[in-house]
């Protein structure tokens, strides 16, 4: 049960193809454990399927119902559909932990359609501590396990943060279990203090 | 996976349907030939009544006519190979087919250079109901990434 969701807007574009490929991956994450959120994209889905068919038709070329004939004549890659209900990281190879400090430890996950993409799980452990850092572009972070809490808030298993450009953040983890948190930008994020300066070249941020 | 061989409810000949607007119940029972039997006449039916409207959207949000054509065949292409997931009891038709279509810009997207994400005005106001939902999507969709 979360507290925090990503915003209408998040979902918006999520429900239209105009998120990024890390943002749009912690959402579909956040969708699969919020039943609340699987149904505000249904509503934003109904309402595309409403703006197709309110859409001005122009002629296709005379030759597309063939074309598209042709195309499924080959043989037609039946990709296997996912539940909304599955999370999508169960279909994503996790590398292994990488430890950065004392009860600090990353991964960069690699999205097989954007390898480009900024996506990490961040696991800090007990009393533990992240860097801190400023964003440049939206961060959008989905905790796993544990709970975390910074100047604005707690955060717990399930909830969906979104931290805007600009915002500064520490983030402590303040659970019994290490906190696990999956992080996407926009952008690329600052990490400031001693420790982020230091951190900064080997997260290749 | 297999096609499966199941015959969904008796449907009266597509023939006798018409060449003119389809109606919902009408473009169902194609789907549940295209699902069922692989009908490409029932499929003709569906690509008559959802390409101009896609080429129709796409055209007008993306700028590029050609691009929209693109993006308009591989979502029918989409649309004949996941047409056993059609639940009409889940979404319309419309729905449906607009993310197959969704989809298929992600996945071109995804190609291409993501660029960081230009800001979209939230919109102000109580956002429940069909209509503001449609009004934020038409936002989202004109604004790009």
């Amino acid at each position: 049960m979360s507290s925090y969701h990503p915003y209408d807007d998040t979902l918006t574009r999520h429900a239209a193809g105009r998120l990024a490929a890390g943002p749009s991956f912690v959402v579909a994450v956040h969708l699969a454990s919020c039943r609340e959120c699987r149904a505000r994209v249904a509503l934003f889905e109904a309402a595309g399927g409403a703006l197709l068919e309110e859409a001005c038709v122009l002629a296709p070329p005379a030759e597309m119902f063939a074309a598209t004939l042709r195309r499924i004549e080959q043989a037609v890659e039946r990709m296997p559909r996912r539940s909304a209900t599955v999370s999508p990281l169960d279909a994503l190879p996790i590398p292994r932990w990488r430890r950065l400090g004392p009860d600090l430890q990353w991964r960069r996950l690699s999205l097989p359609q954007a390898p480009q993409a900024h996506l990490y799980m961040l696991k800090v452990g007990q009393q533990g501590r992240a860097p801190s850092y400023v964003q440049r572009g939206a961060a959008y972070i989905q905790v796993l396990q544990g709970a975390f809490h910074d100047e604005y808030g707690r955060y717990g298993a399930g909830d969906c943060i979104e931290a805007d450009d600009g915002a500064a953040h520490r983030p402590i983890a303040d659970s019994a279990a290490p906190c696990i948190c999956l992080a996407a930008f926009e952008g690329r994020p600052r990490l400031t203090g001693w420790l982020g300066r230091w951190l900064q070249p080997l997260l290749d941020l | 996976m297999p096609r499966k061989p199941v015959r969904l409810a008796p449907r009266p000949s597509l023939r006798a349907l018409g060449a003119g607007s389809a109606t919902d119940d009408e473009l169902d029972l194609c789907m549940a030939a295209v699902a069922g039997d692989g009908d490409k006449a029932a499929f003709g039916r569906l690509v008559q009544h959802f390409a101009p409207r896609l080429i129709g959207l796409f055209a007008h949000n993306r700028g590029a006519r050609a691009e929209a054509e693109a993006i308009a065949l591989e979502t029918l292409v989409a649309l004949w190979r996941d047409a056993a997931f059609y639940d009409p009891r889940q979404s319309t038709l419309a729905a449906f087919v607009f993310v197959l279509a969704r989809n298929v810009l992600r996945e071109r997207d995804a190609g291409a250079e993501l660029a960081s994400a230009a800001a979209v005005e939230p919109l102000a106001g109580d956002n429940t109901g069909l209509a503001r939902a449609t009004a934020r999507l038409r936002a989202a969709l004109e604004n790009g990434m």
